[in-house]
């Protein structure tokens, strides 16, 4: 059971007893509806397996598309990777084969830290991650989330669980080429909500 | 998230035949009413039905969940009710009414039939009263709760996780604040302006 908000926490003392009547009727309803659930990835877009027979000239394509656009947009690139920090060549651990290691360490004072280990890029495009993490808080009601980041935008890396007093050692992969001056974040994120969450580590 | 982000790598692939495609098209389906939406579904507008899909999507899985009681099936039912849709929006008529009315009527049917499509029969019959709500009741809180979500799904994006982190998730503002790492000042101006639209969009909606 969650909490229940404090309406007057919300809402504070400077409004008139009208307009307090009618945010007291939102926030009863918003009460009563209770939580939308979180979509399942089916429903994110329409459907092209069950969609409608007038839809089948294939307009709703948007996961393809998305991937033809990430591709596109960085195929361009030139694989530059000496940018980053903490090189090294041939690292081994646990298996894992890495060209060079990034360094990642956490904001806003949070004392964090991480590792981004980036091994050989496999015949299809991409690179496998070994991502250590320290530091970061336990999340009871959300996850983190890793980006390759280059000036405003931002591409997801994947996703990843864990936090407090033990090292958090995930594998993930990246389907980018990578570019001078791009970089690494990581997000903590609320389950079911899209919203940007902040950003926790940075390189 | 994923789809600013996505908007924004397409915007790298603005290809010419894109830009004219914008060029052609009537007034943005975004900004259209969910009847006006209905009505350019109804002949083959499927720009205007990609809007209503978004609108409306997490209202009808919501229902159906809450109906149903089964993502799978809850699932099942929200493709069917946009099947529904796209096939008989032609029969919806703005002079009876909006249009998310009309939609609810279609997802209630979709989920209904899913429903029915249930095989279980009790093997007995409980004695006791049930302290479940009645049939009116369910009925009445599903048109309430599909009303807000409706009605959440038109709040800006910078706003709409306030309301459902501090409702939903039981954050308190200081929580929300340190969550998004924004200042606790603006946590309480957004929530409270979320609050207000939502009101706004509450007392629109029948």
């Amino acid at each position: 059971m969650t909490r229940e908000p404090d309406f007057n926490e919300i809402v504070g003392e400077e409004v008139s007893a009208e307009e307090r009547e009618r945010l007291h009727r939102a926030h009863d309803l918003l009460l009563a509806a209770g939580p939308m659930p979180e979509l399942p990835p089916e429903l994110e877009e329409p459907s092209l397996g069950k969609k409608p027979d007038r839809l089948e000239e294939n307009v709703y394509q948007l996961l393809p598309r998305r991937r033809t656009g990430a591709a596109l947009a960085l195929a361009a690139a030139i694989a530059l990777i000496a940018f980053v920090g903490g090189y090294t060549i041939g690292f081994r651990h646990d298996g894992f084969s890495s060209q060079y290691t990034v360094a990642m360490h956490g904001t806003a004072g949070l004392a964090a830290s991480g590792e981004i280990k980036i091994g050989n890029r496999d015949s299809h495009g991409n690179w496998p991650l070994r991502v250590e993490v320290k530091g970061l808080p336990k999340l009871q009601q959300g996850y983190y989330e890793m980006f390759l980041t280059r000036g405003k935008h931002r591409w997801t890396c994947g996703t990843f669980a864990g936090g407090g007093n033990s090292t958090v050692k995930v594998r993930l992969t990246a389907p980018y080429t990578f570019q001078k001056d791009d970089g690494w974040i990581v997000t903590k994120q609320l389950f079911g909500h899209n919203a940007e969450g902040p950003t926790v580590l940075t390189t | 998230m994923n789809a600013r982000r996505d908007k924004e790598m397409e915007l790298a692939l603005d290809l010419p035949a894109q830009r004219a495609e914008r060029r052609d098209r009537p007034a943005s389906a975004e900004a259209c009413t969910d009847g006006e939406l209905l009505q350019r579904i109804a002949v083959g507008d499927r720009e205007a039905f990609d809007v209503l899909y978004r609108r409306f999507v997490r209202p009808v899985f919501a229902l159906a969940l809450r109906r149903l009681g089964d993502r799978g099936r809850a699932e099942d039912a929200t493709q069917e009710t946009f099947t529904s849709v796209w096939r008989s929006a032609s029969s919806y008529r703005a002079e009876r009414g909006a249009g998310a009315p009309w939609l609810y009527a279609v997802a209630r049917n979709a989920i209904v039939d899913r429903a029915r499509a249930r095989t279980e029969t009790p093997t007995e019959v409980p004695d006791e009263p049930s302290s479940e709500p009645g049939p009116a009741d369910e009925a009445e809180r599903s048109w309430v709760a599909w009303r807000v979500h409706r009605a959440m799904q038109d709040l800006p994006e910078h706003e709409r996780p306030l309301l459902e982190l501090a409702y939903w998730s039981g954050l308190s503002q200081s929580e929300i604040a340190d969550f998004l790492n924004i200042p606790l000042g603006t946590v309480k101006t957004r929530t409270r302006s979320a609050l207000s639209r939502l009101a706004d969009a509450l007392e629109e909606l029948h």
